[in-house]
């Protein structure tokens, strides 16, 4: 991903705003509205656009702006289980975190933040070579960290 | 007690105006509200600390009782129109002088000069009983209970569920802000159009400044953007249980539908754990768990009506729409929500209709599992952006 933010990206944190503004998320009033983060397809392509609130270190909540920047949702973590800011927001601690998922692992790419089969299953898609040498898919979603599972037929939960 | 007179005229045009959108808009079981009276100024409710929060106006037609509309003093509650009680015959002076008398018999309590009623523990009531300006007795409405004196709590402890507390002492900084911003804005709106209504701005008087009969208020209701909304409360009596309902983190990352499962149980008090109900669905362990194959969706019908010994009849609807969701709340009803490749639970939902279309908004109250042990509450997911691939109701079968 570049670092310098796509105009899109400016146009998705406006929306997010004017829907809190607009009393869509009382939840989340008062927190902080970062940066808008592109959320890719698998095909690198913007699915939609993450734009997060927090509260100091932690993350209250976000809010989901479509491709075309419309207001999707708007989500708040219970107070008591807002995860660290940075387990979301840092691409270097999402590395840490996937690298150290399991013995033997290897970070091989950048993490992009993408989903885990279904765009409502938002998670760091990390690519990774595996102890055994095999190549594979590690996401994290805060302090949650798996594997990505190949299936035969479409699950709810997991493709 | 005496009623007082210390409820804003303009607070009370705002209810009543409120009311009138409501029983225009015909949902949420205000339409039988129509050609009813507000009883103004009502009863004086008190916060713990002394200043007024509400007014309870008793709510009548044709001088018969309807129930009871509580209607914000304090601009901290947030709104001016605060709860509305359907069915009770709220008569304030009535319930002082049996708190008077419960003292006396109970207590021997009788050198009372002044009584009122407190929110001992918002929104529940007490007759505060007092002499020289000082409380002598708090007994509980209703039970006649002496409340117990205010208590030091630590300040992340929450109250207990018998105990003295100031709503207004606890509410903190932002959220009082946040609060009363919006009660100024709500107020102004809402007043602007009874004045409108009643000719409150200067014209002829239309309609009695009381009255909750929205086609007497001609053109002006139509340009009034109507708000549904409810979410899920102990029972269909919003008035009297506040939000009942929990979020549960899916506990590995495919178990979404087994989570959803679990809301929805724990809803109804049926306290299964997340692998007992995966093992249920055939969704594995905690070490090799699955998602639910696509073909087996009707498992989650299956799983809910098993699981309940079929105290719960389950439905599943395919690409329901929006009213599916509202009908379901307004009956006090959670639902599954599978979206593709992921599912959630729906506890309440938001509709906003204007006449200006691009005001109009359809929302759910979405509990999502995700991410994984932990969950979130989307408020509000717009129903026009998503996806619903399958909708699953659960009602409890009745004899």
């Amino acid at each position: 991903m570049s670092d310098r933010p796509s105009p899109d990206a400016g146009a998705a944190r406006d929306v997010a705003r004017a829907a809190l503004d607009g009393g869509m998320a009382p939840d989340l009033d008062g927190g902080d509205v970062g940066p808008a983060l592109p959320v890719h397809h698998p095909d690198g392509s913007v699915e939609s656009w993450f734009v997060p609130v927090t509260r100091g270190d932690r993350l209250a909540g976000f809010v989901r702006v479509t491709a075309d920047l419309r207001f999707q949702a708007a989500s708040a973590f219970p107070p008591g289980a807002r995860p660290a800011a940075d387990s979301w927001l840092d691409s270097r601690r999402v590395r840490d975190m996937a690298a150290g998922s399991a013995d033997g692992v290897q970070v091989t790419g950048e993490p992009v933040l993408s989903y885990d089969g279904a765009p409502a299953r938002i998670a760091w898609a990390v690519p990774v070579r595996l102890a055994d040498g095999g190549e594979a898919t590690v996401y994290v979603a805060g302090a949650s960290i798996w594997q990505a599972r190949i299936t035969t037929e479409p699950e709810t939960g997991a493709h | 007690m005496a009623e007082r007179q210390t409820s804003t005229a303009r607070g009370t045009a705002a209810a009543v105006a409120h009311l009138n959108g409501l029983v225009s808009a015909g949902g949420l079981g205000h339409a039988e509200l129509d050609g009813s009276v507000l009883q103004a100024p009502g009863t004086a409710v008190h916060d713990v600390n002394g200043e007024v929060l509400f007014h309870r106006m008793r709510l009548e037609r044709g001088g018969l009782p309807l129930g009871y509309v509580d209607v914000a003093d304090h601009p901290s509650l947030g709104a001016p129109l605060l709860a509305i009680g359907q069915g009770a015959d709220w008569q304030g002076a009535r319930l002082v002088a049996a708190a008077r008398e419960a003292a006396a018999e109970r207590h021997g309590v009788r050198d009372v000069d002044e009584a009122r009623l407190v929110a001992f523990s918002f929104p529940k009531l007490a007759v505060q009983l007092l002499s020289g300006g000082r409380e002598v007795l708090m007994l509980e409405v209703g039970t006649w209970a002496q409340v117990p004196e205010q208590r030091q709590r630590p300040a992340d402890e929450p109250p207990s569920d018998f105990e003295r507390w100031s709503w207004l002492d606890e509410l903190d900084d932002e959220d009082r802000s946040r609060r009363e911003r919006h009660f100024h804005e709500t107020n102004e709106v809402l007043a602007s159009l009874h004045a409108q209504a009643t000719g409150g701005g200067g014209g002829a008087a239309l309609v009695s400044p009381h009255l909750i009969a929205p086609a007497r208020w001609g053109g002006i209701i139509p340009r009034y953007t109507l708000v549904l909304t409810r979410d899920l409360h102990f029972s269909t009596r919003d008035a009297d249980h506040h939000v009942c309902y929990e979020v549960r983190g899916q506990e590995t990352s495919v178990w979404c539908v087994a989570a959803s499962v679990q809301m929805v149980l724990d809803f109804y008090r049926y306290g299964y754990t997340q692998t007992r109900i995966a093992d249920r669905l055939g969704l594995g362990t905690l070490q090799n768990p699955s998602g639910l194959p696509y073909s087996r969706d009707g498992d989650v019908a299956a799983a809910l009506q098993a699981l309940t010994a079929d105290a719960l009849s389950a439905t599943m609807l395919t690409t329901p729409p929006f009213a599916t969701y509202s009908t379901e709340i307004d009956a006090n009803r959670p639902l599954i929500s599978f979206i593709p490749g992921h599912s959630r639970t729906v506890a309440g939902f938001d509709q906003v209709i204007s006449t200006v279309p691009a005001l109009n908004f359809e929302g759910l109250l979405v509990y999502d599992p995700w991410p994984p042990n932990a969950g979130v509450i989307t408020r509000w997911e717009n129903f026009a952006t998503q996806t619903y691939r399958r909708a699953f109701t659960a009602q409890v079968a009745l004899v």
